[in-house]
Order: C-alpha cells, then sequence, then structure tokens
C-alpha cells in the first residue's frame, strides 16, 4: 500500500521567499568586508591579436590602486574553466584541451581578459584600467566554423590543426549505417543550424575573495558547482584545499552560466597579489561577452525509414563553435550526440562531432546543455519523416521512442520507467491534436500545431562520478538542521529538499533548517548540475533522515516500551502503531538525548555517503499552436501545452514553475533570440537586452502545464527530474507547428518572418 | 565594461532663462539632461562624455499640457510618455499621439522618458515623430538669443541629428488643431519582441471630403525605414480626391514602399511598409465611412 505523504506532493510556498521578498536575501555583491579592493579587467578589443607589450607603470602609480595584474603575475598553468571534467577519470578529461590561463597571454576573442587591477574604489579601478599600456598586433581573426576549418585560415591555438579542438565519434554508435540507409523505403536530408543563446541571469557573476592572516582564503561565488570550483581553484593556484573556504550565498539565475568558473580566477589572483580582499562584480556587457553561452551546432541529419514508419539509420554530422576557448564544449557536444542518438529506437546509428574553435566568445553548457540543438534537428526530422511515410508525427513518435526497458543513454543502464504515452495523450486532448492537425489552409492569418517530445537526465550516472553527502543534526526542540552543498539559485532547492526531508523524518516543514553551500559547513556533492539535484540529493537526504530516525524510535521504544519497528512519526509525534495515544514528541526525545543525566548523552544526527544507483530519465511531450501571417511571417504563439513525466511532484507548483520558465527560455530560442557578432571585428553587437531581446511576460502564450506523476521505483518518493526539461523540445515544437500552419519549415534558429517568408515562396514556386 | 559614468559637472536649473545662460557659456561640451533615459545610457557606455550636464527636469514650466480650439495643442518638453499618453485631451483629439507614446519602452521609460527627450534624441525609430509629422507639429526652440519655431519637417536632419544648437533647448511642441473630418492613427511592428525599438511604424491622417464622399487629403510618416522619419510625399499624392478603393490603398502602399531607404533587414521593412501602410489606411477608411 502506498503510504500516505503529509509534506511530499504538497504546494507549500518557497522557504526562501520571506527572505528574498524582504531584501535579507544575500546575494554575493551584498558582501562587504572591511578594506574591501575593487576589482576590474581590462579586456582585448580585438579578435584574435599578439600581446606584444604590456606597460602597467602609469596604472599603478594612479593613488588608490593597490594591485596590477598580467598574464606575468598568475600561475602558468593552462586550466578548462569547465568545471564537469573534475568528474571523470584524468585519462578521458585530458581529452578536453585545458587551453585558457587567469589573463590571456594571447586575445583570442573581442573581450578576452588581458590584465586586471585592483583599487580602493570602483572609479579608480575604472581609471587605472584607461591607463595599462597594451601594445597589441592585430592577427586575422575568423568567426563561422566552416572558414576556421578552411586551410590557410588563422590558427587560434597552436595545439589545434584547422581549428579542431577535438573530434569526438559517439561511442554509442551502432550496427552499420550505410546497411540501414539501404534498407530504408524513405531517406531524409536536412541541415539544421543553431544560434548561440544566452543564459541571462539576473546576476552578473561576481567574486569576493580574501585570505586571512595564516593564509587561509574565503571565496565567495555564485556557483552552481563549489566543491568542484575549489578543486579546480587550489589547483590552479597551488593552494591545499583544506586552505580554501568557499562560500555560495544566494545565486541570482545561473541557468547553466556557473558550470564554469568565471570572475573567481582574476578576482583570487588580484586578492593573492594584494593580500587584502578583493570583489570582482562583472558588468551586464561582461556577463553578455566574457562568460559562457549556448553551444551553436550545425547538424547534418540523415535518417532512413521504412513505409512502416521504423526508422532503418540514423546519422547525425555535427559542428561545435567552441568560440575561443573549450570549456564545456566536450560535454555539451556528448550531451547533444547522446540525446541525438537514443531517444528513438533504431538499429544502425552513427554521430561524428567537430568541436571548432573561433574567435568568438566562448561557448559552453546552458539549461538542457546539448539536448536542445539535438531536438531542434531530430524533432524536426521526425516531423519531415511521418509526413514523408503518410504518419501522424505522434504515432510515428510513439512507434519509435525508446521506453522503459529500452537502453537508455548507455546500454548499461536500461530506462528505468517512461509515462511518455500517457503525456501525449493528456496533451493531444488539450490542444485538440486531432481537430486542429492539418492547419487553415485559407486567408492571411494560418493556424496550425505542432508537437516534439524530449528525455533528459536525472543526474549523470554512470557517465560521471556523482554523489552526495548529507548531515542531518537534531536540535533540542525536535527541529532538524538538514546540511547539503548546493545553490539556491531559484530553482527552488530548499523547499524541495526540505520538503523531503520532513516527510522522510516525519516532521512539519517549518522544523527544518537548510544549511547550504559552505565547505566549512556542508560536505561533498558534485553540484546543481544535470538537473539531478531532487533525484540525488533527495534521496541522499531520504538515507540521512532514516538513521536519525533510527536513533530516534530507539530511544522512544524504551520510554514507550514498544518496538522499534511497530512505531512511526508524524507531524513531529512518535506513535505506536494502532495506539493513538501512546506517543511521544519528537521534541522530547531530542532534549533528552542532549541534556541527558543518565551518561547516554547524544546529539541525535545523521549522515550519509549516498551513489545514485540510477538515472531515471523524465519525458517531456511539447503542443504548440500558432497562427501565422503568410503576408509578413510574423509567428504569433497561441498556446503551449507541456506535459511531462515527472514521477512525482514533490511540489508541484515548483513544478509548474520550472517548466514555464523552460518553455520561456526555449521560445525565446526559437523566435527572438540572436547573438550577433560583427562579422568584419568581431565585436558582439548583442551585448545588452535592448539588443538581445529576450522574451518578456507579454511575448508569452498562455502554457498549460501538465503534470504525470507515475512513480519511479528509484526516486526520491518516485521523482524524477525537471530543471532542464522545460526547453528541450519547445523550438522544433513551435517550427513543426509554423510547418502545419503554411508548410514553410525554418531549419535554421532563430526563426525569423523572413525565413518563413523565403520558404513560402520557394514552395510557391 | 565601463560601469560607472566620467565626471561631469551638473547643473541643476530651475527656469528656462537659467538653463540656457548654462549652455550659452558651455555649448557643445554640455548635454541636457531630461528624462535620461537614453543620455544616461549613452554615458555609461561612454558613447558620450559631456564634461557639463544640464539637468532640465525640475523646470516646472515645461510640463505643461495646454489646449485651445484656436491655438491648438502645447505641450512641454518635459511631459513624460505616460502623461500625454494618459491625458483625456490628447487621447480624444490627437489619439496617435496617445497611442505613440504608449508604445515606448517599458512603464518605468513611459514614466521617465520626455516626448522632448524622444525628439531630441531624434533617432530613425523614435516612435513620436511619424505621429508628429502627420500632425504638422512645431518645435518652440530657446536660447539665450530668443526663441524660434522650426516646422517639424526641417527638425530633422540626419540619423540622432537636430536643427537645434547646443546653446538651445527644446520648450516646447505646438500642435495645430487636426483639419476637421479628419481620422488619424499610428501602427507599427517591433524587430523582435512586443517591448522592443520598432521596425516599421506607420502614421497616416486621413481627411474626408464629407459632400462628394472622397479623401480630401492624406498625410503619411515612416519610422525607421531611412536616416529619419519621413513623409511619404508621393505616397499621398496618389490619394487627393479618391475614393480609398482596395486598389488605391495597393498603389498608395506600394508608392510608400518605394520611398524608404532601409539599412537594415532592407527588403522585409519594405514589403513591411506596403502592408502597415495598407493596414493603417483600410482601419482609418472603415472609420471615415
Ligand atoms: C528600455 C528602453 C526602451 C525604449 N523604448 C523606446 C521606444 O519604444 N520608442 C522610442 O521612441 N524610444 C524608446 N526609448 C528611447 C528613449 O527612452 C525615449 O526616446 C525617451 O523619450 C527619451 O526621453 P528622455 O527624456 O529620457 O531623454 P534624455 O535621455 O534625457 O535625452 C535624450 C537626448 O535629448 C536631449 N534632450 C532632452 N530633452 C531636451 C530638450 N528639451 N531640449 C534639447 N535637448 C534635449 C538630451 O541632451 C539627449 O541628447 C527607449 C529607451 C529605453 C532605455
Amino acid at each position: 500500500m502506498e503510504r500516505e505523504l503529509s509534506v511530499v506532493g504538497k504546494r507549500l510556498p518557497r522557504i526562501d521567499a520571506p527572505a528574498k521578498v524582504t531584501g535579507e536575501a544575500k546575494y554575493t555583491v551584498d558582501i562587504k568586508l572591511p578594506g574591501m579592493l575593487f576589482g576590474k579587467v581590462l579586456r582585448s578589443p580585438y579578435a584574435h591579436a599578439m600581446i606584444l607589450k604590456i606597460d602597467k607603470s602609469k596604472a599603478e602609480k594612479l593613488p588608490g590602486v593597490e594591485a596590477v595584474i598580467t598574464s606575468e603575475d598568475i600561475p602558468v598553468k593552462l586550466f578548462n574553466s569547465g568545471l564537469t571534467d573534475l568528474l571523470v577519470p584524468e585519462e578521458i578529461a585530458k581529452n578536453d584541451p585545458r587551453d585558457q590561463y587567469v589573463l590571456s597571454n594571447k586575445a583570442r576573442f573581442v573581450g578576452d581578459a588581458i590584465a586586471a587591477v585592483a583599487a580602493r574604489d570602483r572609479k579608480v579601478a575604472e581609471a587605472a584600467l584607461d591607463l595599462i599600456e597594451v601594445e597589441y598586433k592585430a592577427l586575422p581573426a575568423v568567426f563561422d566554423v566552416v572558414e576556421a576549418m578552411k586551410p590557410g585560415a588563422p590558427k587560434i591555438h597552436d595545439f589545434a590543426n584547422g581549428n579542431i579542438a577535438r573530434h569526438i565519434s559517439f561511442p554509442g554508435a551502432i550496427g552499420d549505417i550505410e546497411k540501414g540507409f539501404q534498407e530504408a523505403d524513405v531517406m531524409i536530408e536536412e541541415t539544421f543550424n543553431t544560434t548561440k543563446q544566452l543564459h541571462c541571469p539576473l546576476e552578473p557573476s561576481a567574486c569576493i575573495a580574501s585570505f586571512d592572516s595564516i593564509g587561509r582564503l574565503t571565496v565567495w561565488s555564485p556557483t552552481q558547482l563549489l566543491y568542484l570550483a575549489r578543486h579546480k581553484i587550489a589547483d590552479i593556484f597551488d593552494i591545499p584545499e583544506g586552505k580554501i573556504r568557499w562560500i555560495t550565498p544566494f545565486v541570482g539565475g545561473s541557468f547553466g552560466n556557473a558550470l564554469t568558473l568565471r570572475a573567481e580566477p582574476i578576482c583570487i589572483a588580484l586578492a593573492r597579489k594584494t593580500r587584502k580582499p578583493v570583489k570582482l562584480e562583472y558588468s551586464s556587457e561582461e556577463q553578455f561577452i566574457a562568460t559562457q553561452s549556448r553551444q551553436p551546432f550545425t547538424i547534418a541529419v540523415k535518417m532512413g525509414v521504412k513505409n512502416d514508419g521504423a526508422i532503418t539509420a540514423l546519422q547525425g554530422k555535427l559542428t561545435a563553435n567552441s568560440g575561443a576557448y573549450y570549456s564545456l564544449s566536450g560535454t555539451t557536444t556528448n550531451v547533444c550526440m547522446a540525446m541525438f542518438a537514443t531517444l528513438y529506437r533504431c538499429p544502425n546509428v552513427s554521430v561524428e562531432a567537430d568541436i571548432v574553435y573561433t574567435n568568438i566568445p566562448i561557448s559552453g553548457g546552458y539549461r538542457g546543455y546539448g539536448n536542445p540543438q539535438a531536438m531542434w534537428a531530430l524533432e524536426q526530422v521526425v516531423d519531415v519523416a511521418a509526413r514523408r511515410v503518410g504518419m501522424d508525427p505522434v504515432e510515428f513518435r510513439l512507434k519509435n521512442y525508446r521506453r522503459a526497458g529500452d537502453p537508455g543513454w548507455t546500454a548499461s543502464l536500461p530506462i528505468e520507467s517512461c509515462a511518455l504515452e500517457e503525456c501525449i495523450k493528456l496533451g493531444m486532448d488539450k490542444i485538440g491534436w486531432r481537430e486542429k492537425m492539418g492547419g487553415t489552409k485559407e486567408g492571411v492569418k494560418r493556424r496550425g500545431i505542432g508537437m516534439a517530445i524530449q528525455r533528459h537526465v536525472s543526474g549523470t550516472q554512470p557517465m560521471q562520478m556523482t554523489h552526495s553527502n548529507i548531515m542531518i543534526k537534531m536540535n533540542v526542540d525536535g527541529s532538524a538542521d538538514l546540511m547539503v552543498s548546493g545553490c539556491e539559485m531559484g530553482q527552488g532547492m530548499f523547499g524541495v529538499l526540505a520538503q523531503i526531508a520532513a516527510e522522510e523524518l516525519g516532521l512539519q516543514i517549518g522544523k527544518i533548517h537548510v544549511v547550504n553551500g559552505d565547505t566549512d559547513e556542508t560536505m561533498f556533492d558534485d553540484g546543481q548540475h544535470a538537473s539531478r539535484t531532487t533525484y540525488v540529493i533527495g534521496n541522499a537526504i531520504i538515507e540521512t533522515a532514516r538513521q536519525v530516525k533510527q536513533q530516534l524510535l530507539e530511544r522512544a521504544s524504551k520510554i514507550l516500551a514498544t518496538r522499534v519497528d511497530d512505531m512511526y512519526v508524524r507531524d513531529g509525534q512518535i506513535y505506536v502503531r494502532g495506539d493513538l495515544e501512546n506517543k511521544i514528541s519528537v521534541e522530547d526525545i531530542t532534549r533528552r538525548a542532549t541534556y541527558n543525566f543518565e551518561g547516554q548523552g547524544r546529539n541525535i544526527a545523521g549522515k550519509c555517503s549516498y551513489v545514485p544507483k540510477g538515472n531515471p530519465p523524465p519525458y517531456s511531450a511539447v503542443f504548440a499552436e500558432v497562427e501565422v501571417d503568410i503576408n509578413n511571417g510574423a509567428t504569433k504563439l497561441l498556446k503551449i501545452v507541456f506535459a511531462h513525466d515527472i514521477g512525482r511532484a514533490i511540489n508541484p507548483t515548483n513544478v509548474e514553475g520550472q517548466l514555464e520558465g523552460g518553455v520561456m527560455h526555449g521560445i525565446g530560442y526559437a523566435l527572438t533570440e540572436e547573438y550577433m557578432v560583427n562579422g568584419n571585428n568581431g565585436v558582439v553587437e548583442s551585448d545588452s537586452f535592448t539588443n538581445y531581446k529576450i522574451p518578456s511576460t507579454l511575448d508569452m502564450p498562455n502554457v498549460e502545464v501538465i503534470i504525470v506523476e507515475q512513480p519511479t521505483p528509484s526516486g526520491p518518493f518516485g521523482a524524477k527530474s525537471v530543471g532542464e526539461c522545460g526547453l528541450n523540445a519547445v523550438a522544433p515544437a513551435i517550427a513543426n507547428a509554423i510547418y502545419d500552419a503554411t508548410g514553410a519549415r525554418v531549419r535554421d534558429l532563430r526563426i525569423t518572418p523572413e525565413k518563413i517568408l523565403e520558404e513560402l515562396s520557394a514552395n510557391i514556386l | 565594461m565601463i560601469t560607472t559614468l566620467k565626471s561631469f559637472q551638473y547643473f541643476h536649473p530651475n527656469t528656462v532663462e537659467e538653463a540656457v545662460q548654462i549652455l550659452n557659456k558651455y555649448g557643445d561640451r554640455a548635454k541636457v539632461l531630461a528624462g535620461g533615459t537614453d543620455l544616461i545610457p549613452s554615458m555609461k557606455r561612454q558613447k558620450i562624455a559631456p564634461q557639463y550636464v544640464v539637468y532640465i527636469n525640475d523646470i516646472s514650466q515645461l510640463k505643461h499640457i495646454d489646449f485651445g480650439a484656436e491655438e491648438g495643442l502645447r505641450i512641454g518638453a518635459l511631459v513624460s510618455h505616460h502623461s500625454i499618453a494618459s491625458s483625456s485631451i490628447i487621447r480624444e483629439k490627437f489619439q496617435l499621439l496617445a497611442k505613440a507614446c504608449n508604445k515606448v519602452g517599458t512603464p518605468h521609460v513611459r514614466r521617465m522618458g520626455t516626448i522632448g527627450g524622444n525628439i531630441c534624441m531624434a533617432g530613425p525609430s523614435q516612435d513620436t515623430i511619424p505621429a508628429l509629422l502627420v500632425l504638422e507639429a512645431q518645435m518652440k526652440v530657446v536660447s539665450l538669443q530668443g526663441e524660434r519655431i522650426i516646422p517639424v519637417d526641417e527638425f530633422f536632419t540626419g540619423p540622432f541629428q537636430t536643427a537645434i544648437t547646443g546653446e538651445e533647448i527644446v520648450t516646447e511642441i505646438q500642435i495645430p488643431c487636426p483639419p476637421s473630418d479628419s481620422v488619424a492613427d499610428y501602427q507599427w511592428v517591433t524587430k523582435r519582441t512586443v517591448v522592443d525599438e520598432t521596425l516599421v511604424g506607420v502614421a497616416a491622417l486621413l481627411g474626408m471630403d464629407l459632400d462628394r464622399g472622397v479623401c480630401k487629403g492624406a498625410r503619411i510618416a515612416l519610422g525607421s525605414v531611412g536616416p529619419k522619419p519621413f513623409r511619404a510625399r508621393e505616397a499621398e499624392e496618389i490619394i487627393k480626391g479618391e475614393k480609398l478603393e482596395s486598389k488605391l490603398i495597393e498603389a498608395v502602399a506600394q508608392a510608400a514602399a518605394e520611398e524608404t531607404k532601409p539599412r537594415s533587414r532592407a527588403d522585409y521593412r519594405r514589403r513591411e511598409v506596403g502592408l502597415l501602410v495598407k493596414s493603417t489606411l483600410e482601419h482609418l477608411w472603415s472609420q471615415l465611412r
């Protein structure tokens, strides 16, 4: 019998809400230390240039300036700014180039960090930047991957011939692709392009670094992966890791932007040089140009299909634009390939990728990682294929998708659970699929509907090393401190983890206090990535809570003279089964345990190290309804229906929020966001919210979220993940709807009115 | 990448007289600051770095909205977009201007930004300008030397350029009453999102000869499709004395599109001009009949 839940599954208010609405919540920029200096970074105005000479003497003489540093003042250690390479063994990690210094000795994009200043106030720091004299020798630059791979193209990194940073063959390739093509009745060949989407978190990157008198370094920074950030910094600066305390205050949104080091290495270098606390805050423009963004891909797809809709072969040839440095390009490409290759059953699969350097800002990981890029191509190809063999695109997907028991990402971990069919069924009803499919074919304003599906992960098992380490300590008043590494970046982690802890401990939600994000107080966790928090940390919390509960029950059993197995905890009371009168409060137990005058004193607490046993993939079905004006090509989004296979919604309101937010990112990816780099000089033209447009509430259609709950066996209370899922398949669903409405197939993001018109006029001819 | 402003000397005069005295002294080294929604971002990005900044928003003389049947509408240069968009007299008699002001930016920008700032910024996509062009507004401009009146179509000299000198400020926008039996409208499309720069803006005013059931005349102004917003005179000519039947509207739309000189997305903007002119005229004609 399913046990009755009292906290999990409830629409509880966020526990960080009061702090946020009153302004009590502290973000990195709110923190001020006595004697703190302000850092500023000098960035290259050239897309590609040798640095012949840097004269910092004038800047150093400016009153108030405490340090001016260049690449010569910092460790000569190449590193990869992405942090997740630490989660695979060195023999694998080393395939990803380490190509970055804290400050560059050669400029590789407009915005590359060349020098930095620490001064007593911001204005002085900025004034000092103007006094640093850098002699550059401009080199020819290249911004486009095709150009970059041509013989004679400017060489961005010495080791990378043809600017190819790395070639990856998808390790999960199966069968014989040529044979698969031959077996096909219908061949589909299409090429797609995706864009460099920006995370646009509210909070730009910031860092404070401070060494104390015995050389211990404290860092405050909004990172998603605090233990990994600490590990990498220890390595770059050769500081024993125990001598670094890393604190992650509230994070003002990240969406994957903080999966790399950003302002931290430069800030720490300045603090090391001055031996004073330094704060380095990126301006909004720096956030736009000097942090990483979604990796753009060209994806050439070849799919073979039988007349009955069976897929016989799937081939992908990917070219990824890494930008000036490698960063997270490898893992993003891997995710893109895996998502592309394993969403559908197909006996012959091959995917190859080239990761190419260009002189544009760095590409990396962004909510969904490589999945949105893969879905943009795959979910349109599937739409094309279905129509070519005369099948409803939904039927085609239902026939071919990989489901429970099928191999997932890796053959070693079969798909644990899947509620896609239910998602599709409910979504179809809500959007009115059967009535509306085929669109309106008359008039200026044409309506149409389209859909796409996605599958994501609940963590990184077994691709990467992953574990979560939790402590729960009871207080004498019967409340619990939950010590967990991680960051609250708006995703609602505090509340969800507290709900899980409260449920398992049998306490009310208000009795859980979350202690978070401080390496002095919380233990190792690989961090907030791969939509893992609820699934992995949630399970770790359950295991820890059970230890605590056992101790509570053991003490209660003596007092109530009942066997441990015959008792349970609910709402802070320990009851004897079948005898509601025979009970004792948790508070009573915890007080008597700590203030114990019989020599049995103990602070009731638990600790566990948890390695996830599975990786149940969440599925989603996205339906879009559009109205396209065939005179001007403008697309109006009428409705999005999003059905998600969550396993169990720990907090349904939070799940809806995650999905709606993801959908908004997906709509921006599809229709409004465009990262523009000047093709002559490499200057980023979309370096502010004025010319890089994310959707506002006024651009949002009606979004209906359907939560499908079919508990997954290995999940905490059956939960799978949600964080990244919202955006992965939104853009192809919209593109498919536009096709349904007009017959225009847009293959390159962003979907502009011009592209639709161009397709329409081509169709008429 | 710079976030703080370069230093400057700051003045906050309380009267027009004081303001023009300061400007007279510093000329082009000074910049007038009204709502600041354009000037401050430009200074932050160091597109401009004035040595003197003259904050005029304390000048209460320039915040009026006056209307008389004879003299028409007079709007002080410091009136915000929000005040214009919510003024009952403007909504009643100059609805297209209210509509244009309500299009500008976000609620915050509409409360901070002024109509004087909008026209003095003089960008090709500035939203009040097409409306002011078809309303045949004129600007009252004051300097230490005295005042002068500049008709709207002489006010703009190029992209982000106006006919006023560094010693002058715009104090008032004067708008004559529209011809009787006329209707007017402003329509636009944005570049990408709802709150975004205007990709194409079309203002049109149609005057009706009710006895003959034909159009007495039309004024059509186009924004964001040339170095500055302008009147599409050739298109206007076609309408004079005619009934606005669909064929004629097509011809007007075509003529208007041909008068444009867009810098980027040229084909698309041209196509959009045709479509917007058409929909604006159709809308107005349906109101007149
Ligand atoms: C987010 C955002 C969105 C925007 N959206 C739009 C939009 O949709 N449509 C649009 O048209 N504009 C838009 N703008 C631009 C701008 O805000 C408006 O044009 C606004 O009206 C400018 O007025 P202001 O009072 O803020 O000007 P300020 O910034 O104070 O001044 C602008 C310029 O005019 C000069 N100036 C101002 N007043 C006078 C005067 N009385 N005499 C002489 N010179 C003067 C200043 O010296 C400066 O050069 C937007 C701006 C922002 C920041």
